[in-house]
């Protein structure tokens, strides 16, 4: 009598028992780890910022006034009623 | 809204959601700024001054990814709802994940804080009688 077992050759074999084990490890993986890749941010800090600012909720007509606002910014005119926190990383 | 090229759209998402959530849940109006600060503190409170009229009630999340720097500025008004402390607390959760390396999620968790620790005063004299 011959089994199911001894008829296979060896392609299939690895085809069953070795590639198919391996490709489904592969997708559960795959799977696993996609959300943490669509999580991570494209740029890094540290880098240097080359882009135009981001805003997020900007005051009206911010891309024309954000530079003009940075350049006109005045050493220790930090002294206000305004409050706040700052912080290095 | 600028795009920012540096940041992917579905990392500018998870920003606005971010905005819009803690704005429904304490009322509080927030922008975030992602780009230079070339004077630190003071770049922020300039930015924070155009907003004008919406300046008092506005809180302004501002990040120097190249600088590795963060601040927050909170309008006068905005101020007695999001104190100080509540913006150094803010910042120390920001910091845990930027110098992970997770810039949105910094900024989101930074957010979140903030929207946390906001006390926002219900204006119980405008509920008139008829």
């Amino acid at each position: 009598m011959v089994t199911e077992a001894s008829s296979m050759s060896g392609a299939e074999f690895a085809v069953r028992f070795l590639l198919l084990p391996i490709a489904i490890i592969a997708i559960i993986w795959f799977l696993w780890a996609l959300p943490s890749w669509l999580r991570r941010s494209s740029f890094r800090p540290g880098q240097a910022w080359t882009s135009e600012p981001l805003w997020v909720g900007a005051p009206a007509e911010s891309d024309a006034i954000t530079r003009a606002a940075i350049d006109s910014a005045t050493p220790g005119s930090g002294t206000d009623d305004r409050g706040g926190a700052s912080a290095r990383w | 809204m600028l795009a920012g090229e540096g940041l992917r759209t579905i990392d500018v998402t998870r920003i606005e959601e971010a905005v819009a959530r803690e704005h429904t849940r304490c009322g509080v109006d927030f922008s975030v700024y992602v780009g230079p600060l070339v004077d630190g503190r003071d770049s922020a409170l300039a930015l924070h001054s155009q907003f004008g009229a919406e300046s008092p009630t506005t809180v302004l999340v501002a990040v120097d990814p190249g600088s590795r720097a963060t601040e927050i500025v909170t309008g006068v008004q905005a101020r007695r709802w999001v104190d100080d402390r509540a913006c150094a607390l803010a910042t120390l959760s920001m910091v845990s994940s930027l110098s992970a390396g997770d810039l949105i999620g910094g900024i989101c968790h930074g957010l979140t804080t903030l929207g946390d620790q906001a006390r926002h005063p219900g204006s119980l004299h405008t509920d008139l009688p008829e």
